[in-house]
């Protein structure tokens, strides 16, 4: 691509934006428009000259006349002038006369010493995407139903035999309908997780933030699982640590990951051995890990681990998805997660999440 | 509401499979009565018949489902003061919140613990009960 480069390269470069697959538009940092590209002008029916020079937040009266660009759309371009940075991915509703979603991203374009020049607006139209996604939320949703229904009355059959219902049951009666009761329960956890991962893939988790206490999170959390290590006979401990900041985030989730790393842990631990797990203020951040000391985790398994239905060989009948629930949700709350093998002998799994304003003691 | 005074359950609940289990396992972990409707319609009838002292509501039935099951009952002053909760596979978090906000006291989950269910229906009436 060395040919005639410096010649080539603007005439080439506005021959790229101008063929552009999405609309795309240039303000000036007063957000007057630049310039369009074709592809916009397809999407929003009005012609370059028209737009060349408006403030882009009259963009909505005129594409009225075209499309109905509904009444949030000034909402939302007023907001983006304001906070540019907030709101850099918007969804407009576009009624023409049929529903199509058009997203708007938008970045600021600067120079070396990082002047802003202008910005950079694309639009495309994602409606087939949208429409999509609500197909699988639905599916989801009925998939749901579908499933629990059925597992219902297997459930609530094998339970009330086994809790003594219909008398007492011979011992080899009850074995077998021990082993019904353990499947139903693995299939139910199963159908859960993945309805879980699918929910905060598609983006449909609701996080109901607030500040919460990250040392009472994992004492609380400990305790819900003391009964279970108790009959693992696994000696499970928060070991003492310094003040740790609060965290922002949804309550039930975080127990979500605590429980699933801490149950993880009691599992593979072998009996009269400590699980321990600690919460620590690292750098801003609040990290919490969870330390046990079992056969580990093989070297070459590390980068998989929070694959989804990726399991260690010897798995104790998990669901192959608990880990990658837990690095989704954790992400969905801007943190990390990861795990140390070097620990030896065991396996430290830790994660870290930023620090709320409020410091807690 | 208090548990305690609980004599009659009325279950609104189209599954036959489920209504039995459901059942069995209130008899069998308590002392109340139950009745069963096999869809919402059903239910407003029987709530005027059979005067129960809770309603066990699932949420998708046929010819009437369990939300608008619930708006009715909670806009009648003759059955607005009936407790209502939820036993449904309709379980995802804006389901949750549908069924509280239209006036429910508790959600039950499918699949339910047939040795728990009396148990956690008066948790949920005793929790209802501090909080007022």
């Amino acid at each position: 691509m060395s040919v005639a480069r410096t010649t080539t390269e603007p005439s080439l470069f506005s021959a790229v934006l101008e063929n552009f697959p999405a609309g795309v538009m240039v303000c000036d940092p007063d957000w007057g428009i630049l310039w369009v590209n074709k592809k916009l002008v397809e999407l929003t029916g009005v012609p370059a000259e028209t737009l060349s020079g408006l403030h882009v937040c009259l963009l909505p009266s005129l594409l009225s006349k075209v499309v109905e660009p509904g009444e949030r759309m000034q909402q939302q371009l007023v907001r983006l002038t304001c906070h540019p940075e907030a709101a850099s991915k918007v969804v407009y509703e576009w009624h023409r006369p049929d529903l199509r979603y058009i997203e708007q991203i938008t970045a600021p374009v600067q120079d070396a010493e990082g002047h802003l020049l202008a910005y950079v607006c694309s639009l495309s139209d994602v409606t087939q995407a949208k429409e999509v996604d609500e197909m699988k939320s639905e599916f989801i949703s009925v998939a749901s139903h579908e499933l629990r229904t059925p597992m219902t009355s297997i459930k609530g059959s094998l339970d009330l035999l086994l809790g003594g219902y219909a008398g007492p049951i011979a011992d080899p009666v009850r074995e077998l309908l021990e082993i019904g009761q353990a499947a139903v329960d693995r299939l139910i956890r199963l159908i859960n997780d993945i309805l879980d991962i699918s929910k905060i893939e598609a983006g449909k988790i609701e996080l109901n933030l607030e500040v919460l206490d990250s040392v009472e999170l994992l004492h609380r959390t400990v305790s819900s699982l003391r009964t279970y290590a108790d009959g693992a006979s696994v000696n499970l401990t928060v070991m003492p640590g310094g003040p740790v900041p609060a965290i922002m985030a949804d309550r039930d989730r975080m127990e979500q990951v605590l429980t699933n790393l801490l149950s993880n842990a009691i599992k593979y631990a072998p009996a009269d051995t400590a699980v321990e797990a600690s919460v620590n203020e690292v750098e801003r951040k609040v990290r919490f890990s969870v330390r046990d000391y079992g056969s580990g985790i093989p070297p070459d398994k590390i980068g998989r681990i929070f694959d989804k239905f990726h399991q260690l060989e010897g798995s104790k009948k998990g669901t192959g998805l608990g880990l990658a629930i837990c690095r989704a949700l954790i992400r969905e709350h801007g943190g990390d997660i990861w795990v140390r093998a070097e620990v030896s002998p065991g396996a430290c799994f830790e994660f870290e999440l930023p620090a709320a304003e409020r410091v807690k003691g | 509401m208090n548990a305690m005074e609980i004599r009659k359950i009325l279950l609104a609940e189209d599954e036959e499979d489920i209504q039995k289990v459901a059942r069995m396992s209130l008899q069998f972990q308590s002392k109340w009565e139950v009745v069963v409707a096999g869809n919402g319609q059903e239910c407003l009838e029987k709530v005027n018949t059979e005067r129960p002292d809770l309603i066990l509501l699932d949420a998708m039935m046929p010819r009437m489902d369990g939300y608008e099951t619930c708006r009715r009952l909670k806009a009648d002053p003759a059955t607005r003061h009936i407790p209502v909760i939820f036993l449904t596979a309709k379980a995802q978090e804006g389901e949750i919140k549908k069924g509280l906000e239209l006036g429910a006291v508790g959600y039950l989950v499918k699949p339910f613990d047939p040795m728990r269910l009396a148990a956690q229906i008066k948790q949920i009436l005793e929790k209802e009960r501090e909080e007022k």
